[in-house]
């Protein structure tokens, strides 16, 4: 939580296991029960605008943020804080979530976007200065895997919710993830079991992490048909079993609804 | 022949190799798998177990952590860092998981 | 013969030098996310003279079929279909050749291998 009481999560997984799923659907979640809502994209593979629903354009916008200097060092433009950095350099999504992603790979790599990267990178870290940001709820989709959380990519968040499909893979992936996550800084974690198809998985997972699941999102026709044609299930599967259980994570997470 | 596996997260790349890795190793070819994932998990497509898996120690970490004496050959290194998998498969895990590449 | 198993994405794709590859296996699921960055990693593979073959994995249907197709019916593809064998596998931290060699998922693998060392 914020100073003010927000959500401010970070989404880590196994690749595959439904991390941008998750995210993206709990975003829109929030924000239709009227929390201003800041996603944060850091996977240079794309992912979250689709599970959003937003469009992304093919530059991203945080290239316009930073400069390089003649020592070669990217440094944000000058005046660009947290709120002036959504204002300008994010995209809109739906029910007013404001997106803000890092550079995606293009055909000739990361090159031609590091700017954008860079400019993600430093605007994350600054998230945490004062500004009316206090009251926004943040879900930050991280890439698969530990590694981003090893290099301080989710300085916003208290809480670390680790989606985990009932695979071996996936179990294995949240432990590596488990050990590493609380440097350097402290993170409460969670565990999400998603595409769960029998009691028996769930437990499994459960047991081999030693933790209770804050939420069990099945597994999920409506919502598997949404993704596969690059739909938000939030918008293409409203009511189905899996958008339902992320409905319940939010009131886990303590959102509430903020237009009674 | 140098075989690479590639594809989004999720996808059943690891899977795809693993699998492939112990079909040419049942049709009689010497096969060396190479898990070059930043997240280690080609020894369960393979058969060597899950637990087993996650203690392997890979090239990166023997070398940083153990021996500094140089392997002269690609079949030393193999010899030396690698895992035995069922049919006679060799796994060689090339990154360190408990410290990370930036990437 | 040495089976490299990639870090997810194109990076490594893009780092492809002559010689280090003589065949490229890029997996694809039905998903749009998925057939984009195939889609992505062929085009940069054409680059690097490399044999390329698609796996479609995870196939349940001619419409999951035809989707990645569309995108990617330049190459050969070998289509591994959705397989309770190698969902079963997952679950128990198993091979799946282990688990059923013969599945459809097993079988088209095992295709594949064939057309590889032929």
């Amino acid at each position: 939580m914020s100073e003010r009481g927000a959500i401010r999560v970070a989404v880590a997984g196994k690749g595959g296991a439904g991390k941008s799923t998750v995210a993206g659907t709990l975003a829109r979640v929030l924000a239709r029960r009227g929390h201003s809502v800041l996603a944060l994209d850091s996977d240079t593979l794309p992912g979250l605008a689709l599970s959003l629903g937003a469009t992304a354009p093919a530059e991203p916008p945080l290239l316009a943020a930073a400069q390089q200097g003649d020592d070669g060092r990217w440094r944000l433009k000058k005046g660009i804080g947290p709120m002036r950095a959504i204002e300008r350099y994010s995209v809109q999504a739906p029910d007013g979530v404001r997106l803000l992603q890092v550079g995606k790979h293009t055909d000739d790599g990361l090159k031609p976007v590091m700017g954008a990267v860079n400019a993600f990178y430093k605007v994350i870290h600054r998230l945490d200065e004062p500004s009316s940001l206090d009251r926004w709820a943040i879900v930050g989709d991280l890439p698969a895997g530990p590694r981003q959380l090893a290099y301080d990519w989710a300085p916003y968040a208290d809480r670390l919710l680790l989606v985990v499909e009932p695979t071996w893979q996936s179990m294995l992936t949240a432990r590596r993830i488990a050990r590493i996550a609380g440097t350097p800084r402290p993170l409460a974690l969670s565990l999400v079991v998603n595409k769960a198809s029998s009691p028996a998985g769930v437990s499994q997972v459960e047991t081999f992490l030693g933790m209770s699941a804050l939420a069990v999102v099945p597994a999920d026709d409506a919502v598997a048909r949404a993704e596969h044609s690059g739909a938000a299930p939030f918008d293409a599967a409203p009511g189905s079993p899996a958008v339902s259980a992320i409905e319940r994570l939010a009131d886990a997470l303590g959102s509430g609804s903020l237009t009674a | 022949m140098k075989i690479v596996v590639a594809g989004k997260g999720g996808v059943g790349k690891t899977t795809v190799s693993g699998t492939l890795a112990r079909a040419l190793a049942q049709e009689g070819h010497r096969v060396l798998a190479l898990d070059a994932d930043a997240n280690p998990m080609l020894g369960i497509s393979l058969g060597v177990g899950p637990e087993e898996t996650d203690v392997l120690v890979s090239v990166r970490q023997g070398l940083e952590d153990g021996d500094s004496e140089h392997e002269p050959t690609i079949e030393g290194f193999v010899d030396r860092f690698g895992t035995d998998a069922p049919d006679g498969v060799r796994l060689v895990v090339a990154s360190r998981i408990d410290k990370f590449d930036p990437g | 013969m040495v089976i490299g198993d990639l870090e997810a994405g194109i990076g490594t794709v893009l780092r492809l030098k002559p010689g280090m590859a003589d065949a490229v296996v890029i997996v694809a699921q039905p998903t749009a996310k998925s057939i984009d960055i195939a889609g992505r990693a062929a085009r940069i593979a054409a680059t690097r003279e490399v044999e390329i073959l698609v796996v479609a994995n995870r196939v349940r249907d001619d419409v999951d079929l035809a989707a990645i197709r569309a995108a990617l019916g330049a190459h050969e593809i070998f289509v591994v279909p959705d397989d309770p064998a190698i969902l079963r596998a997952d679950q128990d931290g198993l091979a799946p050749i282990d688990v059923d060699a013969d599945s459809p998922g097993v079988a088209a693998i095992r295709a594949l291998a064939e057309r590889l060392a032929g």
